[in-house]
């Protein structure tokens, strides 16, 4: 009986561990094996209506860039930006006599290739000096990018430049001696204006630049400089630099005066829409696509974006009361021949909006990160470049019928918006496959 | 009464071992349709006779393929068997061809002779077993991509039962078997789509099954000589009744976050299903007490069981089965070794856009003696189906051992 027993312990053990299967093949097997549940529908024929919508106005500050240029766009008008920056004296004095010979105030100005425009043309820019402190005006306590500011009709200094795509070189512009040398005193003397920034910024609110060639083809010209240091040994490229020397000795020094705070750096735009594809806009802040040639545009300085209706959007539901949308996807080709090179568009960013167009808020996907297009470039033959956008979110909110008077607004990021001359230019779906909602349901 | 009690024991141990093992005793794609893979060949012997059983009698085996067989037992002794088994099944579809390995507990069973006319059996088995993984790439309908749409199941239905026979008269054997039938079948289609940042959908349904059936059986022996006899057996079921219940959830989750959302919660209604009328007849000889030939027939009219959602066609199944054992006479009268061989024929009880799956099984297996128990190895080679048709051809091979405990409790007793 000895030997039985352990036979039959021996098979329970065995029975009880070997209950099981081995790896988890998949196999593929012919749909028409099974009858499905649930079944999935593609569709991307609902009407999607396109409006160009203007903001009126952005915070400007923030992006410690200063950006300056002249774009004539034969279909979306004339755009100017110019540039204000707040300037304070380093806080590292030199303590100088009456050894101390001054020697010229110059604005300093590293390249760094970003630019726009006809290389081989000279460029000019004017600096002026602004007359008023550069402060919010409004209750935000931010300055806008159609704000400005007094300043000096006559420049203080002008500059003319080629730029090159990777020349890094330096300019020293030089200022008027007699504002140089007022500088230069109250250094020697020790003065109060000199030791303390916000004295310095009422006898010198700012600079003003100012773009002063003004192409008349299309072909724009604009400059732009970080004024945070952003460049290998640090030096932020946009100073203005007081020289002087030691009486008896070779070399000389400067004493800096720096951008005093990213608050106080922003560009100003002004676009003049008169004879553009969206004429009018600056009076009624929106256009339906079917008033401005079937096209919309994001634009920056101008802030030009685009919305989305889709009226049958609440009634998907009726078409099948057990349906659930799985994906959904905005595609929305740039109209061809109206850019230079497919990868390098810019990005879209996606705002909710009611329908007064007030911003509430960028959409986000349900890992809370925010919903960015995604470019399909064809830099070969621009036949099928196109954006995507993930916009589940915005579609089950409109199934559920949740934020009624909301849709989306489509423009560029605020750095584009506001530090650049950036702007597409997309068809609506008068074009064939040029705008589609693109979406994957299930019907259970 | 020591074995009495080893045995209560080992039927506990073995009732929670069966409850836990008995998901996932198939890796068949086809036993996602109706109630799941049925599983006829009965036990240890029969297995390795094709499966035949409806005429075969024996003092030494259970038979649960007739409930008149129980009164083959000695009076006064009890059997207790269980049966493992280690399963390799090949799938092929026309474009693929993968395996997998599986082993289980096959059964367990009690047969008790109570006295000389009267013979019990209780014992719990599959009745049908789920258990599947597959994808399909349906058409995105309105456009040219496909989907991807990932089927998995497990479950399926046991059984218990309890048998009585009588022996009439001398000869003939009167059975019937309460069977109770229940289990779940849990389904869960999975929807995906091959872009990024998409809801996928789930659809979890599980469905619980009970179900009672009454199964009769009757055999007559005819003693041809002392050593040649003749048996004839007949089974046929009364119309039983299987309720059912649904729950169904579909669920839809953000890709890669734990974004969920219920489309659907559905907790239907018991269902009532009549268990159809299924019948056989089954022959075995013995020949010279050495040679027993068998065979059966039997018809499962599972077209008349509606199981709710069932895509294939549920359609009559025949078998065809035939067996031989032979146990050649050893003059030293140790250990004498059955030999068994059998084949079994299906017809098949799924029909998918017109093809019905048959299947034909060959099987083999050897029986012996050791102390007190009886030992059965059995092993099974199955092909069902076909490619043809986008379907799935099955190549399976069952090694199956089954263990028998005898003892009369009456000798037992007295001993006492």
């Amino acid at each position: 009986m000895y030997k039985n027993s352990l036979l039959i312990k021996l098979l329970f053990v065995g029975v009880l561990f070997s209950s099981c299967a081995d790896d988890e093949a998949v196999y593929k097997i012919g749909d028409r094996f099974v009858k499905e549940e649930s079944k999935i529908y593609y569709v991307d024929t609902l009407t999607v209506n396109v409006s160009t919508v203007r903001v009126d106005s952005l915070p400007a500050t923030g992006y410690n860039t200063v950006f300056i240029g002249y774009q004539n766009d034969p279909l979306l008008g004339t755009s100017e930006a110019k540039s204000y920056v707040e300037f304070i004296p380093s806080t590292s004095l030199p303590s100088l006599d009456e050894d101390a010979i001054f020697e010229k105030l110059v604005i300093y100005i590293k390249q760094t290739g970003y630019y726009s425009g006809d290389t081989a043309v000279e460029k000019t820019l004017a600096f002026h000096e602004v007359l008023e402190p550069i402060e919010p005006r409004n209750e935000n306590l931010r300055i806008y990018n159609t704000d400005t500011f007094l300043i000096n009709t006559t420049p203080l200094a002008t500059h003319s430049l080629k730029q090159r795509p990777t020349a890094y070189r330096e300019d020293f512009i030089k200022l008027p001696d007699a504002l140089g040398l007022k500088w230069f005193n109250w250094l020697v003397n020790d003065n109060d204006t000199i030791k303390n920034g916000a004295t310095f910024k009422k006898q010198f609110p700012g600079l003003a630049l100012l773009p002063v060639t003004k192409d008349l083809s299309w072909s724009s010209t604009f400059f732009g400089y970080n004024t945070t240091g952003a460049d290998t040994n640090n030096v932020q490229q946009l100073q203005i630099r007081l020289y002087y020397r030691i009486r008896g000795k070779e070399d000389n020094s400067y004493f800096t005066f720096t951008p005093s705070e990213t608050a106080k750096v922003f560009t100003n735009y002004t676009v003049d829409y008169s004879g553009s594809v969206v004429e009018g806009i600056e009076n009624t802040g929106v256009i339906s696509s079917t008033n401005s040639n079937n096209l919309v545009a994001v634009q920056a300085g101008g802030s030009l974006g685009f919305r989305i209706d889709i009226p049958m959007i609440d009634k998907l539901k009726e078409i099948h009361p057990n349906l659930s949308v799985l994906d959904a996807r905005l595609m929305i080709k740039p109209r061809k021949g109206t850019y230079d090179k497919a990868s390098e568009l810019p990005q879209l960013s996606v705002y909710w909006i009611d329908s007064k167009n007030q911003n509430k808020g960028q959409l986000t996907n349900f890992s809370g990160n925010l919903i960015l297009s995604t470019l399909n470039a064809d830099d070969e033959f621009n036949d099928n470049t196109y954006y995507s956008i993930d916009l589940l979110g915005f579609i089950l909110n409109k199934t559920n019928q949740l934020n009624p008077d909301q849709t989306l607004f489509f423009s560029l990021s605020n750095q584009d918006n506001l530090t650049s001359f950036k702007r597409v230019i997309f068809g609506d779906q008068s074009f064939s496959e040029s705008l589609q909602l693109q979406l994957h349901y299930v019907v259970y | 009464m020591k074995i009495s009690k080893k045995i209560v024991f080992a039927f506990t141990i073995l009732w929670f071992a069966i409850g836990v093992a008995a998901q996932n005793n198939t890796i068949s794609p086809y036993s996602k349709l109706g109630l799941g893979d049925f599983r006829s060949m009965g036990f240890g012997r029969n297995a390795a006779m094709g499966g035949t059983g409806i005429g075969v009698r024996s003092p030494l085996n259970l038979n649960n393929l007739n409930p008149a067989a129980i009164t083959s037992l000695d009076s006064t002794m009890v059997i207790f068997e269980f049966g493992v088994h280690g399963d390799y099944t090949q799938l092929k579809t026309s474009t693929e061809t993968g395996s997998k390995n599986n082993a289980n507990l096959s059964y367990i069973a009690l047969g008790i002779g109570i006295n000389k006319k009267w013979g019990m059996s209780l014992g719990l088995v599959p009745y049908t077993n789920v258990g599947y993984t597959f994808e399909t790439n349906p058409p995105v309908s309105g456009s040219g991509e496909t989907y991807t749409t990932r089927y998995e199941g497990s479950g399926g239905l046991s059984k218990f039962y309890l048998t009585n026979a009588y022996k009439i008269t001398p000869n003939s054997s009167l059975g019937v078997n309460v069977s109770f039938l229940f289990g779940p079948k849990n389904e869960t289609e999975n929807y995906s789509l091959t872009v990024p940042d998409f809801y996928e959908v789930s659809l979890e349904k599980s469905t619980r099954y009970s179900g009672i059936v009454l199964d009769f059986g009757y055999q007559h022996s005819f003693k041809l000589s002392e050593k040649n006899e003749l048996v004839l057996g007949l089974t046929i079921n009364a119309p039983g009744l299987l309720r059912s219940q649904t729950t169904l959830y579909e669920l839809q989750r953000y890709s890669g976050t734990s974004f969920t959302d219920t489309l659907r919660y559905e907790k239907g209604n018991y269902q009532f299903n009549d268990f159809p009328v299924n019948y056989g007849g089954g022959l075995s000889y013995v020949f010279d007490n050495q040679l027993v030939l068998s065979a059966d027939y039997s018809r499962q009219n599972w077209s008349n069981l509606i199981v709710a959602d069932a895509f294939a066609n549920l359609i009559d199944n025949n078998t065809l089965a035939f067996g031989l054992e032979y146990t050649p006479r050893r003059l030293a009268q140790r250990t004498p070794i059955s030999y068994r061989a059998g084949v079994n024929y299906q017809s098949g009880y799924y029909e998918i856009d017109g093809n019905t799956i048959e299947s034909l099984a060959l099987t083999a297996g050897v029986g012996f003696r050791m102390r007190s128990m009886r030992m059965n190895l059995f092993a099974e080679y199955k092909t069902r189906g076909t490619t043809n048709n986008l379907l799935i051809k099955e190549d399976f091979i069952r090694v199956g051992l089954n263990v028998s405990f005898f003892e009369s409790w009456l000798q037992r007793y007295r001993y006492r």
